[in-house]
């Protein structure tokens, strides 16, 4: 998007991407694309594999099968160190280094860095550059290191739980920030998060996975406009007919009223209350049931059409038209 | 408020200092500039305490030996010898000190706070990371063992036949003296990054390189005198025992037959007069020794070995810590 070779219009694209540590699969089958520019949430419960999959497109972890390409090259290609910047959750800094000595790392190992960037950064959260790092509260060490980050100018941020650790007022400022940065640089960002609030309103784009698995992928706005909340009285047991005919996502049943999550197909027949879902409701609703489907819009999945050896199942493939219809 | 007064300038004041030191190498001494420079601090103090031992060594050492051995021997007792001691036992510690202080913190304490993460996600690879921190501390501890050595060296040397008794081949001077702390402490150092490498945590590294460094204390005497043919010298029994040329050491006593069969030292112990030895069939008492001359081959072909093992080990350190996360 930003670029006109093809090669670059990604800034992620993984093809079976899996990692198996000693005993544990953390990530499998993992196929997914990023398109550059966008701002996407990585979601899921905790030990899905956001962590992993982050550490991975930052050249920490090495992926076990499949393959993993950053804005076209393969991620294991040193040539794309300094387009990727990761700022890993618990934002290790040297606690020894002043504020400018930090910026100074920044300054020495990285060929595009951007000083004033940094600076402007720091500054803003009026930060004496003289002060240690070890003698900084959270918030303001998440502001050095994502300076850092932002002074590296990379073509893609990868951020690990940024707001983890904030309290609600620094969250809202560093996400401000870093909206703010990565609109003027065209960054394209990818954060992990468990907070669905940061995510519905920070992102464009979204990937959710559980089990180390893709779950939904795609444009916000076009993942939600796929779904459908039904709610209407039901007295038989089990799901009826006429929302059967339908994907369901989840359904629950309290007392006489029956709520589900749907990808329709067609209209909705029948006397059932449709609203279109929030974000939120989506996202709960895939995590609670692992057994549904998983869903990629088609700027998400990778099966384009001159590799369809590299698609995902079948059925993945039908839902997918579903969505494009 | 004084912060806000402070910050531009900190800003101007922190831009002065040239750049000598950039990228990597910059990173690395900023990072490490207090173990850097508290060891850079303590190898001077050590050189000019050891070279003013030195010019009190000499002083007493001219006139003691215009007077005869005697004199010698009584003006090396007190308190010279202590002095030396403590020399000694401050030389022994310099390896320890490359692994457990400069050698097992380098890597580990990167791990263990997660700047490994933070270092590598810049524009650096790993392996040159790594390659930077290992070739600085290891320059570091070679440098000061270096200094130290040749302050001691030229301390012990004008005294050789007299301090420990003129036995250089035991550890407290074949070990303190010449090439050998120089290749002890980059073994040190070595062994100390490696398991800090691999064991990810600062406390136990530097435990267990001070458990390597006492059982290279207990192990490695063997491995001083292993390459070396000593000298012999034989005389017949009737002129008794040869005498030990200026400077030797002592490595083995034998007595021979007519045949030129060994036996041991003890055959004759027993015999009063030659001629009840000969009776034994004892003909000859064999001396084996190590010359002085020879004291600079042992320690070279010695501290070669040790060298060949340490940088075998910041090899592997440096394969090892490429090839885990690509």
């Amino acid at each position: 998007m930003t670029s006109a070779d093809g090669a670059s219009r990604w800034a992620v694209e993984a093809r079976g991407l899996g990692k198996c540590f000693r005993r544990r699969r953390a990530v499998q089958d993992f196929s997914v694309r990023i398109p550059a520019g966008a701002v996407c949430g990585l979601v899921g419960p905790n030990g899905a594999g956001k962590s992993t999959l982050l550490g991975m497109a930052a050249r920490i972890i090495r992926p076990t099968e499949g393959s993993l390409r950053i804005f076209g090259s393969p991620v294991d290609d040193p040539a794309g160190l300094a387009d990727t910047a990761f700022l890993a959750q618990d934002k290790p800094l040297f606690p020894q280094f002043t504020v400018e000595e930090t910026l100074r790392l920044g300054r020495e190992l990285n060929p595009r860095w951007d000083q004033e960037a940094a600076e402007r950064i720091v500054r803003s959260g009026k930060l004496p550059l003289g002060a240690r790092v070890g003698s900084l509260s959270g918030g303001q060490r998440a502001r050095v290191a994502l300076a850092l980050a932002f002074g590296k100018r990379p073509r893609l941020l990868l951020l690990d739980e940024p707001m983890a650790e904030l309290d609600p007022l620094a969250a809202h400022e560093i996400g401000g920030l870093l909206l703010a940065e990565a609109a003027e640089q065209g960054t394209t960002v990818v954060m992990s998060s468990h907070r669905l609030a940061d995510v519905a309103t920070m992102c464009d784009h979204l990937v959710a996975v559980a089990g180390g698995r893709v779950r939904l992928a795609g444009e916000t706005d076009e993942l939600l406009a796929a779904h459908r909340l039904v709610t209407g009285v039901h007295l038989t047991e089990g799901v009826p007919a006429e929302i059967a005919r339908h994907t369901v996502v989840e359904s629950r049943t309290t007392g006489r009223q029956l709520t589900a999550l749907i990808r329709p197909h067609g209209p909705v027949e029948g006397d059932w209350k449709t609203v279109e879902p929030s974000l939120e409701e989506v996202l709960l609703g895939y995590m609670r049931s692992p057994a549904a489907p998983p869903l990629l819009t088609a700027a998400a999945r990778v099966d384009g059409p001159h590799d369809q050896e590299a698609a995902g199942s079948h059925g993945q493939e039908q839902e997918d038209e579903e969505v494009t219809a | 408020m004084s912060t806000a007064v402070r910050d531009p300038l900190a800003a101007q004041t922190g831009k002065q200092p040239p750049r000598i030191l950039r990228g990597l190498p910059w990173l690395v001494w900023r990072q490490h500039r207090t173990a850097f420079v508290a060891c850079l601090l303590l190898t001077a103090a050590g050189c000019v305490h050891m070279l003013w031992q030195r010019h009190v060594t000499l002083g007493w050492l001219g006139p003691a030996r215009t007077h005869g051995p005697l004199k010698l021997v009584e003006a090396s007792g007190q308190p010279y010898a202590e002095a030396f001691r403590n020399g000694t036992w401050m030389m022994s510690l310099v390896p320890v000190v490359a692994g457990v202080l400069l050698g097992a913190p380098l890597i580990s304490g990167d791990r263990e706070r997660g700047t490994v993460q933070l270092v590598t996600t810049q524009s650096v690879t790993r392996g040159r990371w790594l390659a930077v921190k290992l070739g600085t501390a290891a320059l570091i501890a070679v440098v000061c063992a270096a200094a130290l050595s040749a302050a001691f060296t030229s301390w012990w040397e004008p005294a050789h036949d007299l301090f420990n008794a003129g036995d250089w081949s035991a550890g407290d001077i074949f070990d303190n003296t010449g090439p050998v702390p120089v290749a002890l402490a980059l073994l040190h150092f070595a062994v100390g990054a490696a398991l800090g490498m691999l064991l990810r945590r600062t406390v136990p590294a530097m435990v267990l390189t001070l458990g390597f460094s006492f059982a290279w204390e207990v192990l490695a005497g063997p491995l001083r005198r292993v390459f070396t043919e000593p000298r012999v010298l034989v005389n017949p029994v009737e002129e008794g025992q040869p005498g030990l040329p200026e400077g030797a050491v002592r490595f083995d006593n034998w007595t021979v037959d007519a045949h030129g069969g060994l036996h041991g030292f003890g055959e004759c112990f027993n015999a009063r007069t030659p001629a009840e030895c000969r009776a034994k069939g004892i003909v000859a008492e064999r001396l084996e020794y190590f010359g002085y001359d020879q004291m600079p081959g042992m320690q070279w072909t010695y501290a070669a070995l040790v060298l060949a093992a340490a940088l075998a080990i910041l090899a592997l350190t440096l394969w090892w810590g490429r090839r885990r996360p690509l």
